[in-house]
């Protein structure tokens, strides 16, 4: 299943997203086309069963699909989608049909049960194209643990947002409204199921557009001639794109972990240790790419700013490189120096024959 | 996804299977020792230990079993020795034998050299150290000088290796040397195992900053080696150096060096940390769990036969990075007063101060290994 996702969806994203589509995408068009092409292809809800719609992919098949979201700046929600349909389904919530995406509740946001009908006080910020979707999937805790809730967008007074890379970022406003469904949420209990799955799906992005961002650079250094040579001979900045191909690599190599872990029971760990890692090089992949590039990687029309302003966006979404260091941290120090690397041992992948199996 | 590959790839339930009994051993034959100790890591020399190591069978897991081997496979052999290192157990007085010469003879050597040198060193019997440096010679490696020339039916070697880790304590040494001049200095260079007792043979200790011996430079004068000495074919040095190195560069040595200090700092902060703190932890946390990934997935491949040098050049570069900024972090995040003579925490922390800065040297540069990582990407 791996590798027909990562054929065909590279070829769709790679014939489609073009600059032209992204600028539109940035005036605050939602596209429509493009975005029925994906969900037509089956793309939109993979990770879901085949009740629901989906080929029910698994997190590992479906880590090149994301990647490849990254790598060509899409300006569509289909990670969130993919993260609010596996969600749904882990929680016994069906998946309605409609656009879906996925969104944090900011703080004091609450669940409340009148008559039967579960409703919600408060708000959901940045909600990626919240304005556009049908339903948003978030977590509110209630009851002593995390609950996962499905609400329907026209229950939601919408404020129009971006982030630096003019991706629609909505507030979605509810005092009161109905929703869908509530359910507690078990599974790996002790974290808000979005914020897991959401930075799930941003580490695989950020590792994309790394990737893709390193091949941009080589290909610049290998063309801009400089004192009469091309700039990649010299040592000044193949030692910096070095650096960045090791970052990039590395960045790529945590979020595969994460998507052979997610899952599993506790998915936690791994899923901390790729967005601290993919959030920490973010800005450091971004500079080295603008040092390569020069005064034309600033203009808007050198399409390097699509990847550079989404790096600088999603490494804070779903939780920066300190929320996640911090998590991991404080897992880390309640067992003591003697427990990290035996913890560290007990969240690698489990062996299935034939391969990896987180 | 196109500019390296490093697959995921996890431990065999056989590989694992070794995790316990290695743990209990460890247990065993190092508790209570002092942290400064641990903080050694791999430069630590114990021949008792070792020996006690080769006894259990852990030594040259992967060879043949007619030369004192397990027949395990490298992954195996992976778990062994990170259970190892996160201890910080010495191994120094094996380590180089099984990591690259052991590997090397067998790759490379003759029946005769495999039968004399593999069983004596799962034995854990007999040290090696590795002649390259020298004192022209450090980077620009194929520039060497050293030279070996015929002296009947055997070879009579002339010149000096410099920084030979652990030279004063070992039994022998595989040397490169040049056997015949060539324009293109890549050409031209053979591989020697040689009797570090034989006579011409001067190890002079050298002093590192920390005041530990843990290097030297090894004089040849008209040493006189047998055509039994070389290892693999005459002029083909450079290509087995290159390989050897593969084996060098991606192990679990690369980013484990401070561990001993980072268990120490975890312990130090407590149960409740500051958030200033955990956000430092969990950083080293998430790179140590992610640089692991990687360097198993070399192993991987390093087990099916493939030979990925330019993947392990980022997995050094990436590890030693972040040990040595681990000290620094430490500084930068506690009170913390590193001294000689003081309590153990205080002596590691200078220890591990002091010994940061060849960790991005030995087994080739930080700079080096980003050109190779430059080349690999097609911009050299």
């Amino acid at each position: 299943m791996r590798a027909l996702f990562e054929d065909s969806i590279n070829r769709i994203l790679a014939d489609h997203v073009t600059a032209a589509l992204l600028q539109k995408a940035e005036a605050g068009e939602w596209q429509e086309t493009l975005f029925n092409l994906l969900d037509d292809g089956g793309f939109a809800r993979a990770s879901a069963t085949e009740i629901s719609g989906g080929v029910g992919a698994p997190w590992p098949d479906l880590f090149p699909v994301v990647f490849a979201c990254g790598r060509h700046a899409l300006p569509l929600p289909l990670p969130e989608s993919l993260a609010a349909c596996w969600l749904l389904e882990h929680a016994g919530i069906p998946v309605p049909k409609g656009r879906l995406t996925l969104g944090r509740a900011s703080a004091g946001t609450r669940l409340e049960k009148r008559a039967g009908e579960w409703r919600l006080h408060g708000s959901l910020d940045a909600v990626p194209w919240g304005g556009a979707a049908d339903f948003v999937v978030t977590s509110v805790a209630h009851d002593g643990g995390p609950h996962l809730v499905l609400a329907k967008r026209s229950q939601a007074v919408v404020h129009r947002n971006q982030n630096i890379a003019r991706e629609a970022r909505d507030g979605l406003e509810m005092s009161g409204a109905t929703v869908q469904a509530a359910v507690p949420y078990f599974k790996d209990a002790t974290n808000d199921p979005v914020q897991n799955f959401g930075a799930l799906v941003r580490s695989a992005q950020i590792a994309g557009a790394m990737d893709r961002m390193a091949e941009l650079c080589v290909q610049y250094a290998n063309d801009r001639v400089q004192f009469g040579k091309p700039i990649g001979k010299f040592q000044a900045i193949q030692q910096q794109l070095a650096v960045l191909a090791s970052e990039s690599a590395s960045v790529s190599t945590a979020a595969e972990y994460a998507f052979a872990m997610a899952g599993q029971e506790q998915p936690g760990f791994a899923i901390a240790c790729a967005k601290a890692r993919a959030s920490e090089a973010a800005g450091k992949a971004a500079a080295i790419a603008h040092a390569v590039h020069g005064a034309i990687g600033f203009t808007y029309e050198h399409s390097l700013h699509y990847l550079t302003r989404r790096l600088w966006s999603w490494r804070s979404e779903f939780g920066t490189h300190a929320f996640w260091s911090e998590q991991l941290g404080r897992q880390v120090c309640e067992r003591g120096g003697e427990g990290l690397w035996p913890l560290i041992i007990e969240q690698q992948g489990r062996w299935e024959e034939g391969g990896w199996r987180g | 996804m196109t500019l390296s590959r490093f697959p995921l790839c996890t431990l065999p339930p056989e590989a694992e299977a070794l995790r316990e009994p290695v743990r209990a051993f460890l247990r065993q034959e190092l508790g209570g020792r002092p942290h400064t100790k641990a903080g050694k890591s791999w430069m630590g020399y114990d021949a008792e230990f070792s020996r006690k190591l080769g006894a259990k069978g852990w030594i040259g897991v992967t060879w043949p079993k007619r030369h004192g081997g397990g027949e395990m496979s490298a992954l195996s052999r992976y778990v062994i020795v990170e259970e190892l290192l996160a201890a910080g157990a010495p191994v120094i007085a094996h380590w180089i034998a099984d990591r690259q010469s052991g590997p090397l003879i067998l790759r490379y050597g003759t029946e005769a050299q495999k039968e004399f040198f593999l069983p004596a060193i799962c034995r854990g019997e007999m040290a090696f150290c590795i002649g390259m440096s020298e004192s022209d010679s450090g980077s620009d490696l194929a520039s060497i000088r050293t030279r070996a020339r015929r002296a009947g039916g055997a070879w009579r070697i002339n010149g000096a290796k410099i920084w030979t880790s652990n030279a004063h304590r070992c039994d022998y040494m595989i040397t490169l040397v040049r056997t015949s001049d060539s324009p293109e200095k890549h050409q031209g260079l053979s591989q020697f195992l040689i009797d570090l007792k034989a006579p011409g043979i001067t190890v002079r200790p050298i002093r590192d900053l920390t005041g530990d011996n843990s290097f030297n430079e090894v004089v040849f004068q008209d040493v006189l080696v047998s055509d039994d000495s070389l290892v693999g074919q005459e002029g083909n040095g450079w290509a087995q150096v290159v390989a050897e190195l593969a084996l060098e560069r991606s192990g679990p040595e690369r980013f484990l060096s401070c561990h001993a200090l980072v268990k120490e700092l975890i312990d130090r902060l407590g149960p409740k940390p500051d958030a200033r703190s955990a956000i430092v932890v969990g950083g080293i946390v998430s790179k140590l769990a992610v640089y692991r990934q990687m360097s198993l997935s070399i192993a991987a491949r390093l087990n099916k036969g493939e030979n990925p040098a330019t993947e392990a050049a980022y997995v050094k570069d990436l590890g030693t990075t972040l040990e040595q900024d681990i000290p620094e972090m430490v500084h930068g995040l506690m009170e913390s007063t590193p001294s000689l003579d003081g309590e153990d925490y205080e002596q590691l922390l200078a220890y591990i101060t002091q010994f940061a800065p060849s960790f991005s040297l030995r087994g080739g540069t930080r700079e080096i290994l980003r050109g190779i990582i430059a080349r690999g990407l097609g911009v050299r």
